[in-house]
């Protein structure tokens, strides 16, 4: 952290976007091949939830302001940014078509782990797309999409930490993880409970807590960790996936109707992404930058 | 420490950045606490009631709120609170979802109104008995009484406590951030988390929160009107000790 | 059953309930040592230990908990200080610390109170049958103090109490963290901090009425 310019003081965040996504503004993907093509809104079926999205004009999209790379609000402009983001916008998109600036379609709704699922069961947001992995226990409360990306749980330590390894080495270490997030759980699962959870409120500060040496470790999603690598070059990930990670998109239990088709058009919509190749733009555009590979498609 | 990061204070957009969280802090204190001072009202002179369905509801209210900590309040107002509020508005025909501010609002006036309840009530007791027998006496209704004898000497008497109470939630509003609302503390950690100076962001943090409430509490200080009777002082003093929260 | 949910998950409301226990106590005295400390300060004849009282209890009245809890977990832990080699130790000791500093201020001001309010008849006999000053502090002053005191200090124990759930934002695995989590693997949020509350109350309830008598009987004339 150098050169402190007016621009670059809170923008500190700004070149954390820029880095992951190359521009610093909000990213509209030169279009390929349009899913609904003209500049009008696409024709949506009568009876379904996308079609009242439609109607009502507007589609909020509940995501996490600070998960780099998927979703990331830069305080100075309010503008989000990130892989979750831009899939939201891809689905806003396939509501209210193509043409115009689809952000004005939307509303983002901040959410974190412990509200995700309350901000979709109390109908706070169409959608959540946070870095969800979808179980059963959260399946029993609300549908998921398919699956739109995979990764696994993995350990963040420092540089120069031998001790840690693999998932075992964790027993009888503190590791730091998110309160409220099923990273917390599987660091117990995973070592027999053998391992001292330090539960913070978000993993910049779990970072904090691994630099000032309070935590041996931070594990979570291995995306979530490539932020944190950015974020202080002085920490490696180590260890194998320790548990899958897929994530889905989260969308409230159709009751009495009221959700008629929605996951399907989601799960064609992200269909027609991958086909198109721009889940592989974006995975370039937003992942590559801090994990080194590219996919093609979220099973590569 | 982090000397390096030093040069980012001079720059008046970080100043900024922590003045937009101060506002934030202040909106939140303001509307909480006359949020509190209505509801806290109410059950002060429900407490009063001598009816016994009215009074023992208050007293439950009362006493079972002040048992408990503000933040435990504020974080079940945000995982729960659209649930609590929808069925109304689903009446209406309307959708409802509770914005976290909202969440914040009613974690922090719940508490803070059964505190003033106390403290208002503490106030009314205080006043020669003299004073309401003299308005039955000359035909006024109990309400009449209330509103135009009891009332305005009490609160005028409870000005410095409430002043006091609102330190309180200026400072109580720092919890509110650990639900994701971005008052002044939040606002800090987001800087810190970046940078990586805790210790310094959370000095300049702690020194804005000293200023204002310092200035307070001196200016409430002066604005002593008239003085209760040293009884009912010492019991402000022990209502606010019980229930100042962090 | 309300509260049943305590059950499902023992070891996390019951570590909750004794880390709130712990704290309570432990800061509870830490309190009161340092507050009567900053008392004597500031009743005392010397300027400068007056003013340094003065300065001590404004700062530490007039700015929030939180920010004092994460300022000896992380802002300290920034200058590689840290309370403990072991991490949730040294959160513990953060959270006694910031407890009894926060609610030794409140403290030093009843004590201060209790002090000046012993009959300055008293404490110039006992000057001029020849006491020292901290002789006639000893003999005097403090014993008279104490009782009137009592009340009140109870008083701040119970907030004491109530502001443990504080300690969750650093990581202590107290009562509202235990809430926090039992919601968050099992979405039962009613149940899990209905759990919370009783236990709270199980606290500050009994607490309330003993220090409601002690306020009746103590009550002191002056």
């Amino acid at each position: 952290m150098r050169g402190i310019s007016r621009a670059l003081a809170l923008g500190l965040t700004l070149a954390f976007v820029a880095t992951a996504c190359g521009t610093g503004g909000s990213t509209t993907p030169s279009p390929t091949v349009a899913a609904s093509g003209a500049a009008t809104k696409p024709r949506l079926e009568l009876s379904t939830y996308q079609y009242a999205i439609q109607t009502k004009g507007k589609i909020r999209i509940g995501t996490q302001e600070d998960n780099t790379p998927f979703s990331v609000k830069t305080p100075a402009t309010g503008k989000w940014d990130g892989f979750d983001v831009a899939i939201g916008r891809e689905i806003a998109k396939a509501i209210f078509g193509e043409g115009e600036d689809v952000e004005k379609f939307i509303e983002w709704v901040p959410v974190v782990s412990a509200t995700r699922i309350p901000a979709i069961t109390d109908n706070k947001a169409d959608v959540v797309i946070k870095t969800f992995t979808i179980n059963d226990e959260r399946k029993a409360q609300i549908d998921f999409s398919d699956v739109y990306f995979r990764t696994g749980q993995r350990i963040l330590v420092k540089k120069d930490n031998t001790t840690i390894k693999e998932a075992a080495d964790m027993a009888g270490k503190t590791i730091c993880s998110q309160r409220g997030s099923t990273s917390e759980k599987n660091i117990l699962t995973a070592t027999n409970n053998a391992a001292r959870p330090l539960l913070l409120d978000s993993y910049p500060a779990c970072l904090l807590a691994l630099q000032q040496g309070q935590a041996d470790a931070v594990s979570t999603d291995e995306t979530i960790l490539f932020g944190l690598v950015k974020q202080d070059p002085n920490t490696k990930i180590v260890g194998k996936y320790f548990s899958q990670e897929p994530y889905g998109i989260g969308v409230k239990k159709s009751a009495g109707g009221d959700r008629t088709g929605f996951v399907d058009f989601i799960n064609r919509t992200m269909i027609t992404l991958i086909t198109t190749g721009k889940w592989a733009t974006y995975y370039e555009q937003y992942i590559t930058p801090v994990s080194g590979d590219k996919k093609r498609t979220p099973d590569d | 420490m982090r000397p390096d990061t030093w040069p980012m204070f001079a720059d008046p957009a970080i100043w900024g950045f922590f003045f937009e969280g101060l506002r934030e802090t202040i909106y939140l204190a303001v509307v909480s606490i006359a949020l509190s001072f209505v509801v806290g009202l109410l059950f002060a002179l429900g407490r009063l009631s001598r009816k016994r369905w009215i009074r023992w509801p208050s007293i439950f209210y009362i006493e079972g709120v002040r048992a408990l900590p503000v933040l435990l309040l504020i974080v079940y107002f945000d995982i729960k609170g659209s649930a609590l509020f929808r069925p109304f508005f689903a009446l209406l025909g309307l959708d409802f979802d509770l914005p976290r501010f909202w969440a914040g609002v009613l974690g922090l006036s719940m508490y803070t109104s059964a505190v003033l309840a106390e403290i208002i009530r503490a106030g009314i007791v205080s006043l020669p008995r003299g004073q309401s027998e003299a308005a039955r006496a000359l035909g006024l209704s109990h309400a009449q009484t209330m509103r135009s004898v009891i009332l305005p000497q009490a609160l005028r008497l409870m000005v410095p406590a409430m002043m006091g109470q609102l330190t309180t939630v200026i400072k109580d509003t720092s919890l509110v951030g650990t639900i994701g609302v971005f008052e002044l503390l939040k606002q800090g950690g987001t800087i810190y988390k970046l940078f990586f100076n805790p210790f310094e962001v959370l000095l300049i943090v702690a020194t804005i929160y000293f200023v204002i409430c310092f200035a307070l509490s001196q200016a409430s200080r002066r604005l002593e009107v008239g003085r209760a009777p040293r009884e009912t002082r010492v019991k402000i003093r022990d209502i606010e000790l019980r229930d100042q929260a962090a | 059953m309300p509260g049943g949910i305590i059950f499902e998950f023992p070891e996390l409301f019951l570590t909750g309930l004794w880390l709130t226990i712990q704290i309570s106590v432990l800061g509870l005295i830490g309190a009161i040592v340092i507050g009567t400390l900053v008392a004597l300060a500031r009743v005392s004849p010397l300027v400068p230990l007056r003013w340094i009282g003065g300065a001590y209890v404004e700062f530490f009245r007039n700015t929030p908990l939180i920010v004092q809890l994460f300022f000896w977990f992380l802002g300290l832990g920034a200058l590689g200080f840290r309370f403990s080699t072991d991490t949730f130790e040294s959160i513990f000791r953060a959270a006694a610390t910031g407890m009894a500093l926060y609610h030794g201020a409140y403290v030093a001001e009843v004590v201060r109170g209790g002090l000046l309010g012993v009959d300055r008849g008293q404490v110039e006999a006992a000057r001029s049958l020849g006491l020292s000053y901290l002789q006639m502090v000893r003999y005097v002053q403090l014993p008279q103090t104490v009782r009137s005191v009592i009340p009140p200090l109870g008083n701040i124990g119970i907030a004491l109490v109530k502001n443990t759930s504080l300690a969750s934002t650093i990581g202590v695995a107290e009562l509202l963290y235990a809430a926090e989590i039992v919601e968050s693997r099992t979405f039962r949020a009613e149940e899990a901090f209905i759990a919370a509350t009783m236990l709270f109350l199980l606290l500050t309830i009994p607490l309330g009425i003993i220090v409601n008598e002690l306020e009746r009987r103590l009550l002191v004339a002056r």
